[in-house]
């Protein structure tokens, strides 16, 4: 042990080196700020795995902000590291909207305001589907507040799928029809921010390390995917890629037990009236407003 | 649901947290020499203590019990470099720093950003140990339950490492062998 003297040095030193912590009241403030409250226990990386693209709207959902600077790009961060820098984006979203797009189609793809919506919140989401010549086949927007609590989700996890209740706009652009109406529906991608962000508290990924994704520089997460007991297909591997610098996402990739492989990219939209616009689904003037049954119907052949 | 799942609860803990904040982040930053490392650590700190609020509220410290999951957090992160490193930094053999030399070392630090590198770079169990002994304050046999180690081992590593930090203080062209980086 060492002498009293020494001891009482090191006190006094190591007191003033803690001091030394600059503006912690900042810091302080940005921890008691921040949301601990993980919302879900189990992962539901699938629930807009049958509607392909749009699972990985979720996990991108969920990282919309950066709470602290860039990551190195020298020494990629470890898993905790990661998981607090992508948590910290996650309590500080605000009301970005975030398109996700997967497949060749231009055009097509998915917004959603806010990118993460807390408990209370006014949710779009429209879903914007081509064909493989670009061709419209589903227009439709759910308008809906974000339920809290459990409750809310379906039994059914691991297909993941929030029970709901609200508003969905479908333009049908085959009849060239199309109609609004009060439903319960499940959405099984848009909120799943808040499982995954409950995932990612989990700890259930993994830092795979560096990569270039698009000439940027990324860092690649693989997300543990537990064995599921659910009917097929579901996921059987998800892997994120996240901007090195901006810890936004960029791509998601996951492959389901069928082997069907989707690769989702994302953007993120500051909510400017322009690109607010772009939730609502564009209504031909020359199309008709019909019930909701006239509208929803088998999709072409083109529409696959 | 072991998590903060009521109005109540989670009203408790974030008393807890705004109460355990300052003290948590002060240790981290010693602990690693960096404020923003130090948030990430108090903030992974948080989430761990919330999954578990349920249990943990109900104990007689649990800012006790966050700090240790703090410097568990640091000692798995140091363990992790170790193992892709294969090197803290160098071995104590060859120190011989006495106390008086060690008191004096320290009594002439009046630039805390090389303090702070001097302990970035000893080993992690070093690290907390002095910080958990003389910066928290707390008795050797809490130490050494935190660390999982005896009381013996704690006092001998405090001595070690207020030997090696006394040394690294007193020398200067140090062969840059830690994860620290000597500061300008």
């Amino acid at each position: 042990m060492p002498t009293h003297e020494l001891e009482d040095q090191l006190r006094s030193t190591l007191a003033r080196a803690a001091a030394d912590f600059e503006h912690p009241d900042q810091a302080r403030q940005r921890l008691l700020q921040r949301d601990y409250h993980p919302r879900r226990e189990n992962l539901r990386l699938a629930a807009g795995i049958t509607a392909g693209a749009a699972l990985a709207v979720g996990l991108a959902a969920v990282i919309t902000a950066v709470a602290h600077g860039p990551a190195s790009k020298a020494a990629p961060l470890a898993a905790p590291a990661v998981r607090t820098r992508l948590l910290a984006a996650i309590d500080t979203a605000s009301g970005d909207i975030l398109y996700a797009k997967g497949g060749p189609a231009p055009d097509g793809g998915t917004w959603q305001s806010p990118a993460y919506p807390q408990p209370g919140q006014k949710v779009h989401v429209r879903t914007l589907g081509l064909g493989p010549d670009g061709t419209a086949f589903k227009d439709e927007e759910e308008s809906f507040a974000m339920p809290s609590g459990n409750d809310s989700y379906t039994s059914n996890l691991d297909q993941g799928g929030l029970q709901l209740s609200g508003t969905i706009l479908t333009v049908n652009h085959v009849r060239h029809v199309w109609g609004e109406w009060h439903s319960t529906f499940v959405l099984g991608f848009a909120l799943d921010a808040a499982g995954i962000r409950a995932e990612i508290a989990n700890g259930q990924f993994k830092v795979v390390g560096p990569a270039e994704l698009h000439g940027q520089q990324a860092v690649q997460l693989e997300i543990n995917v537990p064995p599921s007991n659910e009917a097929p297909p579901h996921v059987t591997a998800a892997r994120l890629w996240v901007d090195a610098t901006t810890y936004l996402p960029m791509q998601q990739y996951v492959r389901m037990s069928n082997g069907e492989q989707n690769v989702t990219d994302y953007t993120f939209l500051p909510p400017t009236a322009e690109n607010l616009a772009k939730l609502r689904p564009r209504i031909p003037a020359d199309y008709t407003r019909v019930g909701r049954t006239q509208v929803t119907g088998p999709k072409p052949k083109t529409a696959k | 649901m072991d998590w903060v799942s009521d109005a109540a609860s989670k009203r408790q803990f974030e008393g807890f947290a705004a109460e355990a904040s300052d003290s948590l982040l002060r240790t981290g930053y010693l602990m690693t020499g960096d404020v923003r490392e130090a948030e990430d650590l108090v903030q992974e700190t948080f989430l761990r203590v919330a999954r578990r609020w349920n249990r943990v509220r109900s104990m007689d410290h649990p800012a006790a019990y966050a700090r240790r999951i703090l410097i568990n957090l640091v000692l798995d992160e140091a363990g992790r470099r170790s193992r892709q490193q294969a090197e803290l930094g160098p071995q104590d053999a060859g120190i011989d720093a006495a106390d008086e030399s060690a008191t004096r070392a320290l009594r002439e630090v009046d630039d805390f950003a090389e303090f702070r590198w001097a302990l970035a770079r000893l080993p992690a169990r070093q690290r907390a140990v002095l910080v958990l002994r003389y910066w928290e304050d707390l008795p050797v046999a809490e130490v050494a339950d935190v660390l999982g180690c005896s009381a013996g081992t704690v006092t001998s590593t405090a001595s070690r490492a207020a030997a090696r930090l006394a040394q690294a203080l007193t020398r200067s062209g140090l062969p840059s062998t830690g994860p620290a980086t000597r500061p300008s």
